[in-house]
């Protein structure tokens, strides 16, 4: 057997154990040592783990992971999410769909300390939709606008997902997160008019909400983001004027996350050691997909596997718009049917040599892949946020949901169009990083 | 059953320093940040991060394997046959052990190698790397020993299952 079709078996391999509910990580590595033995010997193996995963695992980059997720997760306990939805809420309330368009705005702004979809979906959750519901909320609306504006986690910075895409393509992960901004402002935007638009065409599906807040209320209101806008601009802003590097960012923001929640008297031992029991397991289950996805990747290198795809698609005299489609259809496809950080791990390997031969940045890309991801989170059969917000809130059907969150695709759609057509949008703030 | 007590214990051990170890992270870049803002930054900051990480690494693989947290998908599986479930369940955890040892045998070969005939140490601090060595080998070992636990614990559930069925018929 040539290398290439060595290369080709694993993957299928690959699959088939995913499919068998093998975890990710094990379901990368078993064709991967097999692969290895078959195509040089012990040593070349052995040799390849201890370099991998040694120098991978003492790599202070991969060290902004659990750092964020710790941001995250202890933001959470300061309830600064139920504030953000009622400032919002104030804010939007009067307006048709008014309920939906708060749950969309508290999200992206809590999109800015959490980096992923899933705590983001979780949180908002459960107090959008007792509220939507409340005031008469069709539950499809409910859980549509719920999902999407969760699926907002992965694209406002910080992004786990982003992070990943830059530990395996090599890029600047602070430039990957900056490129998240606009293209995430654009996004929450028009998941807030798609919202107003259903509203405007059928309006029983959200009633008109009472809302006699004052300009003075609307402006006290404010204060409730003080805090999650003062450490996005620590942050963000840190890294943005070049004050520190991505792993500075994330531990800073860590450190001040405590301290919020430590100033906001939210934080008890218990509440303390459960952040970090989450955040530890969470990083444990991330560190064995990543680590494994570098082993695998190594493997499909040697193989020669992607650059066959690669130059397939090059002979092949595609047109870059069709190549891209293809890309496209790739990706909802597995995102579909896996967890996004899977679907990210094992297709970069392929598809990294065809946008690099198409002349496409990487940071760019990563933003069309992470909004790819975005869409099959909301996307049956394994929309993540879907299952997550089904979890929390189990008045809402996993049918009602996906019903609800189809026409979010749309704007998805549209906003990776729109970036295609005009790469700066994405890399307008990258560029200008200090 | 002893084995697996002794066995969660070992589990409860690490996760408790992984835990710290997450933490002092976070402390170390945060001082770090902070001394470098009064132009008296660190030496070798970056890798004490890195250390605490080696640590944080291999001692939450076992902790997210004895929740069970490790990404699957369930979309074939779920739907089958409960037994079906628990065989393929128990064919994960035999792959995720073997995997696991593998990964432990060729880290204390490296850590030996690196004690008795090429000391290597980090560029800064001068930490022996066979100290991290010996710490991916321990954390591999011990997520491999977690999966077999599970392994124990789903043969437990099924025997407690027929014995239950027993009982009611």
């Amino acid at each position: 057997m040539s290398d290439e079709v060595v290369g080709a078996t694993a993957l299928i391999v690959m699959l088939v154990l995913m499919m068998l509910r093998i975890p990710i990580a094990i379901s990368m590595v078993v064709p991967t040592v097999l692969g290895i033995l078959y195509m040089e010997n012990w040593t070349v193996l052995s040799a390849a783990v201890e370099s991998i995963i040694f120098n991978r695992s003492f790599n202070y980059t991969l060290s902004t992971i659990p750092l964020f997720i710790l941001m995250g997760e202890m933001l959470n306990v300061t309830g600064i999410s139920s504030e953000l939805y009622s400032t919002f809420r104030i804010w939007f309330g009067k307006l048709k769909g008014g309920l939906g368009i708060a749950t969309i705005g508290a999200s992206t702004l809590f999109s800015a300390a959490s980096g992923s979809s899933l705590a983001n979906t979780g949180t908002i959750g459960v107090m959008s939709s007792k509220e939507m519901l409340k005031h008469g909320y069709s539950k499809a609306l409910t859980g549509g606008s719920i999902v999407a504006g969760g699926s907002l986690g992965i694209l406002i910075p910080p992004s786990t997902v982003l992070i990943i895409y830059g530990m395996l393509t090599e890029q600047s992960i602070g430039k990957l997160l900056l490129a998240g901004i606009i293209p995430g402002i654009m996004l929450a935007i028009a998941f807030m008019l798609t919202i107003y638009v259903i509203v405007l065409i059928k309006p029983e599906m959200a009633p008109i909400v009472e809302n006699r807040s004052s300009w003075k209320d609307k402006f006290v209101s404010l204060k409730n983001t003080i805090w999650i806008l003062i450490l996005f601009f620590i942050v963000i802003g840190g890294m943005f004027v070049g004050f520190f590097g991505p792993t500075e960012a994330a531990g800073v923001g860590a450190f001040f996350a405590i301290i919020i929640a430590l100033v906001r008297k939210k934080l008890n031992w218990s509440s303390f050691i459960q952040t970090i029991v989450r955040t530890t397991r969470t990083s444990g289950f991330i560190y064995a997909t990543v680590l494994c996805a570098f082993l695998f990747n190594y493997f499909l290198t040697i193989s020669k596997v992607p650059m066959m795809v690669s130059s397939t698609l090059a002979d092949s005299n595609l047109s870059p718009l069709i190549t891209f489609l293809l890309i496209v259809l790739l990706y909802l496809f597995l995102g579909a049917i896996m967890d996004s950080i899977a679907a990210v791990v094992i297709t970069i390997p392929f598809v990294m040599p065809i946008v690099l031969n198409m002349g496409h940045d990487l940071i760019w890309f990563g933003i069309i892949v992470v909004l790819l991801v975005e869409a099959a989170l909301i996307s049956p059969p394994y929309g993540m946020n879907i299952l997550i917000l089904n979890g929390v809130v189990p008045e809402l059907d996993i049918w009602t949901i996906y019903k609800g969150a189809l026409v979010f695709l749309i704007p998805i759609l549209l906003i990776i169009a729109i970036i295609y057509m005009f790469p700066n949008l994405a890399l307008y703030i990258p560029e200008r990083m200090f | 059953m002893i084995i697996t007590k002794v066995i969660d214990s070992f589990t409860r051990t690490i996760k408790w320093i992984a835990m710290v170890c997450l933490l002092f992270m976070v402390l170390a870049t945060a001082v770090g940040v902070i001394f470098r803002l009064f132009s008296s930054p660190i030496v070798g900051n970056d890798e004490i991060v890195a250390i605490f990480q080696v640590f944080l690494i291999m001692f939450s693989l076992a902790f997210a394997q004895a929740e069970d947290r490790h990404v699957k998908i369930g979309i074939i599986v779920d739907k089958m046959p409960m037994r079906i479930q628990y065989v393929i369940d128990v064919i994960g955890y035999l792959i995720t052990s073997i995997f696991s040892f593998i990964v432990a045998y060729i880290f204390m070969k490296a850590t030996y190698y690196n004690m008795t005939q090429f000391a290597e140490v980090t560029l800064l601090l001068e930490f022996p790397h066979h100290l991290l060595k010996f710490v991916t080998a321990l954390g591999f070992l011990l997520w491999g020993v977690e999966a077999i636990n599970q392994i124990i614990k789903l043969f437990l559930r099924l025997k407690q299952v027929k014995q239950n069925e027993k009982e009611a018929s």
